[in-house]
């Protein structure tokens, strides 16, 4: 099937490892890409594998660098929410990783800290990733677990070259008790609208106000066509998320968040979303150095009045937190209480000063939280 | 990296053993000015002889003013480390600056027990009061009782 871009995604260079050479991802690439930029390499071994972090220069090239490789490790594991679960309130997430870095540029993406390789990168056995999945599905078919593809790449931003999610929505038809996410912050959905889905599939998009997108979000989506998108995945019978993370303060936050909301239900009604995450800004203590460096301190991200918090995230002073959540419940609710909203990693004090109470009170968000049995 | 800065910049990273590393702030400083002017700021505040620790926080303030375009301003009240820590945090978190003082005044306004230490703190991303009582009967506790009801009642207000 032939799925024509609006824009290619800009590599300058793009590597083929000896054990990707075969698949229908290089294939694919093969025959988008300029033959000029593309290197078949001799060798599987990761040559630009960095030690620490990276350098913001490093970071910046590795945005413009694709390898295409096979991944050996684990694809499947818990949220990495889930490891703090002393300090968050964690919703059961579990994430199978099909690549790292992303080809978008957010000035607050937690990729700064936390990658170490110069290159994006593509793991082309995605048919290695689907039996260690099924191994898992098979065991746990009646446990409702939740799986995201967009915890180190974005799910949906680079999947014209890949079109995994062709692979990955006929697979999970198989578990409609399991469920799928892709979350997104591109407007690329035309490459599986045709497929069917049993209902379990959930196309999802973080989104922030126009005024947020283009200060902060660079090389993403505008706020309407997410929303044109998502409306399209909808009418062919996905479910919607929206993950309105982070939420970021600014002097006309009130407006600018307020109108977010409008937006949404401009769109779609309380019944056709099945939830909305939210989140204020945070990261890692580490990762300000590459942020001040790379976005300087006129971004509304670095400069940002955040504190140390629980769980050693630097965060907004928790009543400007609370206050954000609060106004924001209120924006949905206020117009149907029908809207089921959760706040993502935060703490228990958080969930109580915005719902007055812990999700598991909460009789429409009980089974997201629930414990489910652990993984091996 | 800014490096080589002459003075009691100097003089105080090698008493405190600051390694560059330490300084990775300093990366975010592009242009010849903003480092230029980080080489003054950070001869002043060592000779404020501010703490390894608090030398490296507030100089990394500093590098964030700069790069917030704050310039000749970041020269004043420097007489002395505490009022120029102020100064600077003033300057770095206006807002949170702000809430503090009046949750300050609104909390020490409170109907505290009597006899109650009562000291305002921020610790991370909260801000509130640590309080002390002195009990000795069961009737002190009843007492206490009721007059933490009723700072509970003015909070809630």
């Amino acid at each position: 099937m032939n799925y024509l871009f609006n824009a290619l995604p800009n590599f300058t260079r793009i590597e083929i490892s000896p054990s990707s050479r075969d698949s229908e991802v290089a294939d694919r690439i093969r025959s988008l890409y300029p033959k000029d930029i593309i290197v078949e390499l001799d060798s599987d071994i990761d040559a630009t594998a960095n030690k620490g972090i990276m350098s913001a220069d490093e970071f910046n090239a590795s945005k413009k660098s694709l390898l295409l490789t096979t991944f050996k490790g684990q694809f499947f594991k818990r949220c990495p929410g889930a490891t703090q679960k002393k300090a968050l309130t964690c919703c059961n997430y579990h994430v199978l990783n099909l690549g790292s870095q992303c080809n978008m540029n957010c000035s607050y993406c937690y990729l700064q800290s936390y990658l170490n390789s110069k290159q994006t990168k593509i793991f082309t056995n995605i048919d290695d990733a689907l039996l260690e999945l099924k191994s898992m599905a098979d065991q746990f078919a009646e446990h409702p677990f939740r799986v995201g593809t967009g915890e180190v790449i974005d799910s949906l931003s680079l999947d014209q070259l890949t079109l995994y999610s062709r692979k990955l929505i006929p697979f999970f038809n198989q578990y409609p008790k399991w469920s799928l996410e892709f979350k997104t912050k591109s407007h690329f959905v035309d490459q599986f609208l045709d497929l069917e889905t049993v209902g379990n599939t959930i196309a999802s998009w973080s989104v922030n106000p126009d005024y947020i997108i283009e200060r902060e979000e660079h090389g993403t989506a505008s706020l309407e066509q997410r929303l044109t998108a998502a409306r399209k995945c909808k009418d062919k019978g996905f479910q919607l998320a929206f993950h309105i993370d982070p939420m970021i303060w600014h002097p006309e936050w009130k407006e600018n968040y307020s109108f977010l909301a409008e937006q949404i239900q401009k769109y779609f009604s309380a019944d056709d979303v099945s939830i909305i995450s939210m989140g204020a800004l945070r990261f890692q203590p580490e990762q300000r150095h590459m942020m001040r460096e790379r976005f300087g301190m006129k971004s509304l991200v670095t400069s940002a009045e955040m504190f140390p918090s629980e769980g050693n995230k630097l965060r907004y002073d928790a009543s400007v937190r609370a206050e954000m959540f609060q106004f924001m419940l209120k924006c949905f609710k206020e117009n149907s209480s029908k809207w089921n909203i959760f706040l993502c990693m935060e703490t228990p004090e958080t969930w109580i000063g915005s719902f007055e109470k812990i999700p598991i009170q909460i009789p429409e968000l009980r089974s997201v939280f629930k414990p489910l049995p652990t993984l091996t | 990296m800014v490096n080589s800065i002459p003075g009691s910049f100097d003089l105080w990273k090698s008493e405190k053993k600051v390694k560059d590393s330490d300084l990775i702030f300093t990366r975010a400083l592009k242009t010849q000015f903003q480092q230029d002017l980080f080489h003054r700021l950070s001869n002043t505040l060592a000779d404020l002889k501010p703490s390894f620790t608090e030398g490296l926080q507030l100089l990394e303030m500093v590098t964030d003013l700069i790069l917030m375009d704050y310039t000749e301003a970041l020269f004043v009240y420097t007489e002395d480390l505490d009022t120029y820590r102020t100064y600077l945090r003033n300057l770095r978190y206006p807002m949170t600056t702000h809430h503090d003082d009046v949750l300050k005044h609104k909390f020490t306004e409170m109907p505290w027990p009597q006899g109650a230490k009562v000291k305002f703190e921020r610790r991370g991303d909260r801000a509130g009061v640590e309080v002390r009582f002195f009990v000795s009967s069961a009737t002190d506790i009843t007492k206490l009782i009721a007059a933490l009801e009723r700072v509970q009642i003015e909070m809630g207000q």
